[in-house]
């Protein structure tokens, strides 16, 4: 009997072992499907369009099965860069194995953190993705240039943030996954700039209207990878 | 017994007057307000209150090695500047801003006449990175710091480990600013029952009462709001205030309500620093609000002061200067190592 005991116990300690869950996260910025590399050009609009600068806050990742929260990764905010492909891959490892079929997160800084003061790690405001002159985080980055843009040198330059009511510019994703160890998730843009209006508003670097209205076009162009 | 009782209960009155909060080893009088600064999340410490001290002094900061945040903040002007008022503004339109005094920071939840910064942490980003204030910015403070040996080991001292990062930078730079503590001057003293005050100034504290105290609330002098205070627009300055930050319009020429304490040591007044005089100042309350439209509600009933009546007002806006606070060696230049 004690023999039992002891190898079903080994059993489901094995077993427990196993059920650990791990799922790595990817965000990854493309441009006709393909992975953008910066100061490349790009086929535009009959022209062509560089990109320098994608860098925005992950925040709050969660899992959840049939809209009940089964899991959520215990770093909160997660700066990611495209000249950093480490920040592209999230990893999250859960204690026990998870049923889910669907993904949330947020694209920026929560308001609460934003009012906490200084604060470390990615949030650091050395990581310049802090406003100097007026509190908050810039929650994301988007520079780069095209002939279609009639700013100096064709430079294009969106800093999208706000932390204040009605302006608060933090965006609400929520994706549905089949469940899978290595999650995609695409920035398609191509389809962001195509509601930039890119030869009218170009320059958008503090907090108001047209951040809210870029927002919500930044939140629309994250998938699911293939 | 009944003289016995009152004795009693004037001695407790008294007592509860006069007790000293302690929190984190800095303290305030009891009638001070709950600090808005939430220390939990960076605890008072002498050596992380040293390296800000340094840091407040140290031209480091600034891009030529020129300018620290004393240069703007002298601790005789009650860290205001009193030379002239100062250009500001990284947007063309903000215009010239007077640097502000610093004192009693714990208890301020908005900063800046506009209240563009939300945290005392956060405040020297906007000094460090203004190309015509200390034109340097936060990564490349760090790195400097990084490079000295001094900073090296204040850091470790401070923080157990002599890598500097922004986070330390900004905290410790609040660490000493909330140090800044002013709460003794006559007023106070008055207060804790140690001294009283003069007919004249009593007088003066009536009209304070009256007219002022509803924006300048006791003890801290201000209620912390915006406000209007119908001083005419500067149309060369074009500087709307807090309409800036929150694009509301019911926000427009609304500035911070500045404390009234240590107002010897602080002039030019205003967020323009347009009043060298504190004379001025008055006058402007009695005859220089002209919109009655557009002035805080608090202001609309024009305020009649003989000249008599002024000089009151005067006298006891003097008893908010405090004295030991200007020329506490805790708050001066560090030295040299
Ligand atoms: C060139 C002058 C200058 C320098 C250098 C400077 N400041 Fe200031 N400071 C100002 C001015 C002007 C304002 C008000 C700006 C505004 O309202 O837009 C101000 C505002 C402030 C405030 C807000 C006070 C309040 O009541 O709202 C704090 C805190 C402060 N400064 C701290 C610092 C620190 C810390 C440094 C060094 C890192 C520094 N300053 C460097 C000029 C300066
Ligand atoms: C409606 C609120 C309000 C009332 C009432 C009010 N003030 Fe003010 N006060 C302000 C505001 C706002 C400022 C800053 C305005 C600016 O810089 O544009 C200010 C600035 C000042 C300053 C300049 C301080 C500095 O450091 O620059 C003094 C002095 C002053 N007030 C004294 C008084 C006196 C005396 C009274 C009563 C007669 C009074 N105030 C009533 C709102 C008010």
């Amino acid at each position: 009997m004690k023999k039992i005991i002891i190898i079903l116990l080994i059993c489901f300690d094995q077993t427990g072992y196993a059920q650990k869950e791990a799922v790595s996260i990817r965000f990854r910025p493309v441009f006709d499907s393909l992975p953008i590399e910066t100061d490349k050009k790009y086929p535009y609009k009959n022209d062509s369009i560089e990109i320098s600068v994608i860098r925005f806050y992950v925040s709050n990742i969660s899992f959840y099965q049939n809209n009940q929260l089964v899991a959520e990764l215990e770093k909160k905010n997660h700066l990611v860069d495209i000249e950093n492909p480490a920040s592209q891959l999230i990893q999250h490892i859960g204690e026990k194995k998870i049923q889910y079929n669907s993904i949330h997160f947020s694209i920026g800084v929560d308001s609460l953190t934003n009012v906490s003061g200084a604060m470390g790690g990615d949030l650091d405001p050395v990581n310049g993705m802090y406003w100097t002159w007026q509190s908050g985080y810039i929650n994301f980055k988007l520079e780069g240039k095209t002939k279609l843009c009639p700013a100096r040198k064709n430079q294009f330059t969106y800093h999208i943030g706000g932390y204040e009511y009605p302006y608060n510019t933090l965006q609400q994703v929520e994706l549905p996954v089949v469940h899978n160890n290595d999650i995609m998730i695409d920035i398609d843009i191509r389809q962001l700039l195509n509601q930039l209006q890119l030869n009218e508003v170009y320059e958008v670097m503090s907090p108001g209207e047209k951040a809210m209205v870029i927002a919500k076009n930044i939140s629309s162009v994250f998938s699911l990878g293939k | 017994m009944k003289t016995k009782v009152t004795i009693l209960s004037l001695t407790v009155l008294v007592a509860m007057l006069s007790f000293t909060v302690e929190h984190y080893g800095l303290s305030w009088p009891g009638y001070f307000p709950k600090p808005a600064y939430d220390f939990s999340k960076n605890p008072p410490d002498s050596a992380k209150i040293q390296l800000g001290r340094n840091l407040f002094y140290s031209p480091v900061l600034s891009l030529n090695s020129t300018i620290s945040c004393a240069s703007c903040h002298s601790p005789y002007n009650a860290f205001a500047h009193t030379d002239h008022s100062l250009s500001h503004g990284i947007h063309d339109q903000v215009g010239n801003r007077n640097a502000p005094a610093l004192f009693n920071l714990a208890w301020q939840k908005k900063f800046m006449w506009d209240g563009a910064v939300n945290h005392l942490d956060m405040q020297p980003l906007a000094a460090l990175s203004h190309p015509k204030e200390m034109g340097e910015s936060l990564p490349s403070v760090v790195k400097k710091l990084n490079q000295s040996a001094f900073y090296r080991s204040l850091f470790y001292q401070a923080f157990g480990d002599s890598v500097a990062t922004g986070e330390k930078v900004l905290k410790a730079l609040a660490q000493f600013q909330l140090t800044l503590i002013s709460a003794n001057a006559k007023y106070d003293q008055v207060r804790q029952g140690k001294t009283a005050f003069t007919e004249q100034e009593e007088r003066g504290y009536a009209i304070f009462s009256k007219y002022c105290n509803s924006c300048h609330k006791e003890p801290m002098f201000t209620d912390y709001s915006f406000a209007n205070n119908g001083l005419p627009a500067d149309s060369t300055l074009k500087d709307y205030g807090r309409w800036i930050i929150t694009q509301q319009r019911e926000d427009s020429l609304h500035f911070k309500v500045p404390s009234l304490r240590n107002l010897s040591y602080t002039f030019p007044y205003m967020h323009d620093g347009r009043f060298k005089k504190l004379q001025q100042v008055i006058d402007h309350y009695t005859e220089g609000i002209q919109d009655y439209k557009v002035v805080s509600k608090k202001l609309r009933k024009p305020i009649l002061l003989s000249e008599e009546e002024k000089i009151d007002l005067l006298s006891f806006l003097l008893t908010l200067n405090d004295k030991e606070f200007i020329y506490n060696p805790k708050f001066n230049y560090p030295g040299k190592k």
